[in-house]
């Protein structure tokens, strides 16, 4: 009995412990992204998005010259991928919508018009830590257009990459979204050469809103 | 008191001060006095500026055997002035079997205190006796030159050739290039022939030179083997034949002395009249034996209808295929087959590179006809051993100049109606009076070529209308828009189509393209 009652004054409060231990371990396993108590912030959301220059649709081709269309066939095949947000050397990874967990090349028509004007493509949706971001960076490719009668093919200028950078200061709030339209001439954009297009795109406008 | 004491007769300072005194007033006169006696002696003559001394590092070793390409070090020393320059110079033991002359060098002055020098080694192994003297800032040189000897191995110098062009090659030419005239390509190759000696062995060409027109050499890496000479670089007038010479040099800077050269003659087009018409059909049965002049009128007339056009005939069966300087006078060629016999004229490899260089320099062509493929495509894939529809290789005249990816071809039964225009180019109906009304004809044209897929910067005009299983709904006409040239291209004969039809069509083909 004095071995049980020593046992007990022992074990008891091990018990107890370990218990405890327990119930706060669950408890903090039960929400994975937020450390409560730590005073972390919650993310907020970035959305890119790109609208071409309504102005920015006759294209000059030697003697002849073609329209973007409304309800035709006119395609710029773009293809966009490996978003970054940056602040100084570090940076966020952009998805291309909240629900996506990997980087995918999502392709894009910015010449598709929809009551006489170029439609906005959402090219980036995604949470970012609340921070003052300097500059967005992402990969821009376009492998053909087909506008009118005309299929080209399209490349790069030569010498110059497909990342195009936004060196352009913008914040992220928890819980709000922060906007940021790249106002895009995509015809304007193309150079002949020989049988092809190359492009160096030109933006014009960088507008950033805090809805 | 110390004033006192250094004056003091009888102190032993004071003593010693009065001998101190005594020896002062003996040792000055004697020492001034051969001095004073100079003044009064005649001066030696002054020395001769002596000459300079020379020394040679201590690579290479005496009695080293090297390649002959050898860099070697010196310095100069004088000791009256100083040095301004150096001279070098060797004398070559050739050591073979034929032991020929030692052959004494010239001297080369250099302000360099050293020099990467290819040493003569015309036998196998040579023995080199170098010697480098300096030469001061008063002319004078070293009488006792550095001297250093060693012994070279026998390289050979390499040999260099032009690929292409081979010489006599004509070209057009004009005064401003452009992505399709980027100048004229000149492939260069150049290799050291191989010795059973080991000792020669190895050398490996590190440039390229190209000069045009007897001009100065332009070196060029050796990854540049295909170099492009631009109109600039030929002596005017552009017109005329021109000389491209190239050489070579290995890494033991052994220099193909001779090189190779070539001729070339470039044609500057004129393009100061309007149009010349290519015929190249062959009248038959198909075509009712109308007479050649009729069809050749029927394609003045409607290309020429209204415009005060100049436009020559140039029948190809009996005068061939025109030369550059004939055809670079014309703005336009027009090439028209309408029968639906083989070969063509305009088919064969002269005429298509001729053609080729009259499209670079800003010619402009339209072309007409049945079995159009059949005209560029290799002998032995006729089209009807080929699968439908037939691509087109890059490389090939179709591809690369019709801008035509992939084509096809109606039955060889005459089934072509007419065309449906399109984008404001106005359908067209075919004469049935024109052609054969028997088999295979039956008025029609049979074998009509049709765009399958087609290729950059080019629209469709006509689409083929009737019920072809190979043909139907497909474009049967297309315009290239060019940056440089332009064409339009047509799978049937004009000739076969209504007078109107055919005249409007051409109207609207020649406003298109800028007439």
């Amino acid at each position: 009995m004095q071995m049980s009652a020593e046992y007990g004054r022992h074990v008891m409060p091990c018990s107890l412990l370990l218990i405890l231990s327990c119930v706060l371990a669950i408890a903090g396993c039960s929400d994975d992204y937020k450390i409560v108590g730590v005073g972390s912030q919650g993310p907020g959301i970035l959305q890119v998005i790109m609208k071409s220059d309504d102005a920015d649709s006759i294209l000059v081709i030697a003697g002849d010259s073609a329209r973007v269309t409304e309800g035709s066939g006119d395609s710029l095949a773009l293809s966009v991928s490996q978003g970054r947000a940056f602040r100084g050397a570090d940076y966020a990874t952009l998805y291309g919508s909240l629900q996506d967990y990997l980087q995918l090349i999502k392709t894009y028509n910015p010449i598709r018009k929809q009551s006489g004007t170029y439609q906005s493509l959402l090219l980036f949706q995604s949470y970012l830590p609340p921070a003052n971001y300097d500059s967005l960076t992402f990969e821009l490719n376009a492998s053909y257009l087909q506008i009118g009668y005309y299929q080209i093919p399209l490349s790069p200028v030569q010498g110059a990459g497909d990342f195009v950078t936004f060196i352009q200061s913008f914040r992220i709030e928890e819980g709000r979204t922060t906007v940021v339209t790249l106002h895009v001439k995509p015809l304007s954009s193309l150079v002949r050469v020989g049988d092809s297009f190359q492009y160096s795109w030109i933006f014009d406008l960088v507008q950033i809103t805090y809805p | 008191m110390i004033y006192r004491q250094c004056f003091h007769r009888d102190s032993p300072a004071g003593k010693g001060r009065g001998i101190a005194a005594i020896l002062f007033a003996i040792l000055i006169p004697c020492l001034t006095m051969p001095s004073c006696v100079k003044l009064f002696v005649e001066p030696k003559p002054e020395l001769p500026n002596a000459a300079p001394t020379t020394t040679l590092s201590n690579l290479p070793a005496t009695y080293d055997t090297l390649s002959p390409l050898v860099s070697l070090y010196w310095d100069g020393h004088d000791n009256d002035g100083f040095v301004v320059a150096f001279q070098y110079q060797y004398t070559t033991y050739p050591m073979g079997k034929s032991a020929g002359d030692s052959v004494v060098h010239d001297w080369v002055t250099t302000d360099q205190h050293w020099g990467a020098i290819t040493f003569s080694s015309p036998d196998p192994l040579n023995r080199q006796v170098f010697r480098v003297r300096s030469i001061d800032n008063s002319g004078n040189t070293d009488p006792t030159p550095a001297e250093r000897v060693f012994y070279t191995l026998q390289t050979i110098a390499p040999v260099t050739r032009i690929l292409s062009p081979t010489t006599g090659t004509e070209f057009y030419a004009v005064p401003q290039t452009n992505y399709w005239f980027p100048g004229v390509v000149v492939t260069i190759s150049s290799q050291v022939p191989w010795s059973p000696n080991p000792a020669l062995q190895g050398s490996s060409i590190i440039q390229f030179a190209w000069s045009a027109d007897n001009g100065a050499l332009n070196w060029v890496p050796v990854e540049d083997s295909v170099v492009t000479i631009t109109p600039q670089n030929f002596k005017s007038p552009l017109t005329g034949t021109h000389t491209i010479h190239v050489t070579s040099r290995s890494n033991t800077l052994m220099l193909d002395s001779v090189g190779a050269t070539i001729t070339v003659k470039l044609v500057q087009p004129t393009f100061q009249k309007d149009i010349v018409i290519l015929d190249d059909t062959q009248t038959d049965v198909s075509l009712r034996n109308v007479p050649k002049t009729s069809i050749d009128s029927f394609y003045v007339a409607i290309f020429g209808y209204g415009k005060p056009y100049t436009i020559d005939v140039r029948d190809l069966q009996t005068r061939a295929f025109p030369s550059r300087t004939i055809l670079g006078s014309y703005k336009l060629a027009i090439w028209h087959h309408d029968d639906g016999n083989v070969p063509f004229y305009m088919g064969n490899d002269v005429a298509i590179k001729t053609i080729d260089d009259y499209l670079h320099v800003g010619g402009s062509l339209i072309i007409c006809g049945t079995r159009s493929w059949e005209h560029w495509l290799p002998p032995a894939d006729p089209t009807y051993g080929l699968p439908h529809p037939f691509m087109f290789q890059p490389g090939s005249f179709i591809r690369d100049y019709l801008h035509i990816d992939a084509g096809d071809q109606s039955a060889f039964l005459g089934s072509f109606s007419g065309a449906t225009g399109v984008g404001g180019f106005s359908s067209v109906e075919v004469d049935t009076s024109k052609m054969n009304s028997g088999f295979p004809q039956y008025g029609k044209p049979g074998w009509v070529s049709v765009v399958a897929q087609k290729g950059p910067f080019t629209r469709e005009l006509l689409t083929f209308k009737d019920d072809d299983p190979h043909a139907t709904g497909l474009p049967c006409a297309i315009r290239y828009y060019g940056d440089t040239y332009n064409i339009t291209w047509l799978g049937f004969p004009m000739w076969a189509l209504k007078y109107n039809d055919a005249r409007t069509l051409a109207q609207q083909i020649m406003q298109s393209m800028g007439f």
